[in-house]
């Protein structure tokens, strides 16, 4: 099997800067990534771009650039269309590239794989029309197709971003529909002054909203009792706005929560988690050099809690710097001095996270059903009430409903169904999250075929 | 709203591939995955829409989701992990013959 000294999982922002701190100061390095070009999800195929998109997308996104080339004028072996889908905790990375299995013995591991929007379960949400918001993000940046008056549901900072991308491609959305309340406000009005280190984020945030209200998108603020309609696709959109009931004709609606870790790889090493009130999130635990639980497995970038890409670029060279130092690449004071400076950039970065994370804060009923007919695992199409019977009888937890119910057996391993069935059980037996935990899962993390199975003996019977 | 327009290509310069989905010719853009391909020409089902199920369409373009599995050349893939190609064949996958494993 093939030795390196750090494998990075995730060619987003904080896997570029990990692989590339490692890698300038001699260790070798591969950086594995299911995408064709590196870049993650906010730099997604950045340097496959003409001008013209790039520029519609945004500064922010363009930034992205310098860094996806200088991954590839470096030393780094950057594998795209690589799969991960089985770690060790002794350091063997198993992965498929076209159709082929593969294996990778790492001294390190830093994981990198970045965030999944937070599932978002409304009655209709299964219809075909109904996808996510970042979905119609990727499809403009990856596919360069733009969905036509849309209605942009949920809440968080992204939502606004993708209305004014799709506003700067010439498809504004019909409408946005925001979940966050006045006391979402009054919550968080106490967390501003501490924010205001990153104020460059604000003016950018207000920028963002200045520009839709001079397109004209209509903003409802403060909805709830959202309601997909339609018979077998999504014909629109009912929600109760200021008391009243109100519904509006579309064929798409892009609903948006927030992001949360993808944690399918911490979660099948078996690392230990812990519940993050405040990101209404499990975050694997890390030190502040993003060590795990497990001593060689780092967790970079929003993987390790949500953090935005700046920071998870600067968490991923702060990785690197240990990393370099467990392999005696560098001593404690280059370690320290580095890691000084980017642990300051670190703190302005992170200024106002805990303001986001209280002003966009999914309301309860965005996260738990109130309708028992609501499907939660979309997978095995499993509803609310199912879920509910089972919390209030005897089931102790999720993994004993996954069992009884098959919910989060689906392909998708519980990816969109998690957290709602966690909350689920705590709300309706009154035990703490951390009491209720998650889901265990195991390898493969990713839907693979017995092709690929078999061509990884066959490649342990040739060695 | 079904034969409503759902997606637009940005790009004005006419399509330049030819890919099928379930034997009926499509046009295609080099660069576009299979999934993007089928939204562009308002296939928002990729599955179930002949059958008694409720039809299943993609959800996250991320690979993360599942719900987008087809066959490509009778090879079972997501549709947002792969690019179009010329000539492509691409069809529904039968429900009682899914093929990707995943841990549960
Ligand atoms: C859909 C979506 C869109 C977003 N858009 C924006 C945006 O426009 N602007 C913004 O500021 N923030 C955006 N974010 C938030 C984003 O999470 C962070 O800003 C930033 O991208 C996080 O960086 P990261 O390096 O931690 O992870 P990511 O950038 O998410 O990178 C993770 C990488 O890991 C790879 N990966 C995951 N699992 C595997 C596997 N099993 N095998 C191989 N590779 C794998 C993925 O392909 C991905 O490239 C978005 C998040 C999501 C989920
Ligand atoms: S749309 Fe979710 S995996 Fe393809």
């Amino acid at each position: 099997m093939r030795e390196v000294d750090l494998a990075v999982l995730g060619a987003g922002p904080a896997g570029m800067r990990a692989a590339l701190t490692a890698a300038n100061s001699g260790a070798k390095v591969v950086l594995l990534d299911e995408q064709q070009v590196a870049g993650g999800q906010i730099y997604r195929e950045v340097n496959r771009q003409g001008v013209g998109r790039g520029a519609l997308l945004g500064r922010d996104y363009t930034h992205g650039l310098t860094w996806v080339k200088e991954v590839a004028a470096s030393n780094v072996e950057h594998l795209a269309e690589a799969t991960g889908w089985q770690i060790e905790n002794s350091g063997e990375i198993t992965f498929s590239r076209g159709g082929q299995a593969q294996q990778i013995a790492a001294k390190r591991i830093v994981l990198a794989t970045g965030a999944l929007e937070r599932a978002f379960p409304f009655p209709g949400w299964t219809m075909p029309g109904v996808i996510s918001a970042g979905a119609a993000q990727i499809l403009l940046k990856g596919s360069g197709i733009v969905p036509q008056k849309a209605v942009l549901v949920g809440s968080g900072p992204l939502l606004y971003l993708i209305a004014v991308q799709l506003l700067a491609a010439g498809s504004p959305p019909l409408a946005i529909l925001e979940t966050q309340s006045f006391e979402s406000y009054l919550r968080s009005a106490r967390l501003f002054p501490a924010a205001l280190k990153g104020w460059r984020y604000f003016v950018k945030g207000t920028q963002m909203l200045l520009n839709l209200k001079r397109a004209g998108v209509t903003r409802y603020t403060g909805v709830s009792e959202i309601a997909a309609v339609g018979e077998k696709y999504v014909e629109g959109i009912r929600f109760q706005f200021r008391g009243q009931k109100k519904q509006l004709a579309c064929g798409l609606i892009l609903g948006h929560q927030g992001v949360v870790p993808n944690v399918q790889f911490s979660r099948a090493l078996g690392l230990e988690h812990g519940w993050n009130d405040l990101q209404r999130s499990f975050t694997p635990r890390t030190d502040h050099w993003g060590r795990s639980s497990e001593e060689r497995v780092f967790i970079a970038g929003d993987g390790a809690g949500i953090v935005g890409a700046r920071a998870s670029a600067l968490q991923g060279e702060i990785c690197a710097l240990q990393v370099l130092h467990d392999l005696s690449f560098i001593n404690t004071a280059q370690r320290d001095n580095t890691a000084e400076s980017r642990r300051k950039e670190l703190a302005v970065e992170l200024a106002p996270r805990a303001l986001l994370d209280a002003l966009y804060r999914p309301p309860d009923w965005a996260v738990v059903p109130v309708c028992d007919d609501t499907i939660i695992c979309r997978c095995e199409r499993v509803k609310t009430g199912d879920l509910r019977n089972l919390a209030a009888g005897a089931c102790v937890g999720p993994n004993q409903a996954k069992a009884l119910s098959r919910a989060g057996m689906g392909s998708c391993q519980g990816r969109y169904c998690g957290l709602s069935v966690s909350e689920l059980f705590s709300k309706t037996n009154g035990r703490s999250l951390a009491e209720v935990g998650y889901y265990r899962l195991r390898s493969p993390v990713k839907g693979i075929t017995l092709g690929e199975l078999a061509s990884l003996a066959v490649g342990e019977a040739l060695e | 709203m079904k034969n409503a327009l759902h997606f637009k290509r940005l790009s004005s310069d006419d399509p330049c591939l030819q890919i099928t989905w379930n034997g009926k010719p499509l046009d295609a853009v080099a660069g576009e995955t299979v999934a993007a391909c089928l939204l562009a020409n308002s296939v928002l089902a990729f599955q179930g829409e002949d059958l008694s199920d409720p039809p299943r369409g993609p959800f996250c373009m991320m690979g993360a989701c599942y719900t987008c599995r087809v066959l490509v050349n009778g090879v079972e893939q997501q549709a947002c992990m792969v690019e179009v190609k010329q000539d492509m064949h691409v069809s529904c996958v039968d429900p009682e013959k899914e093929i990707l494993h995943a841990g549960s």
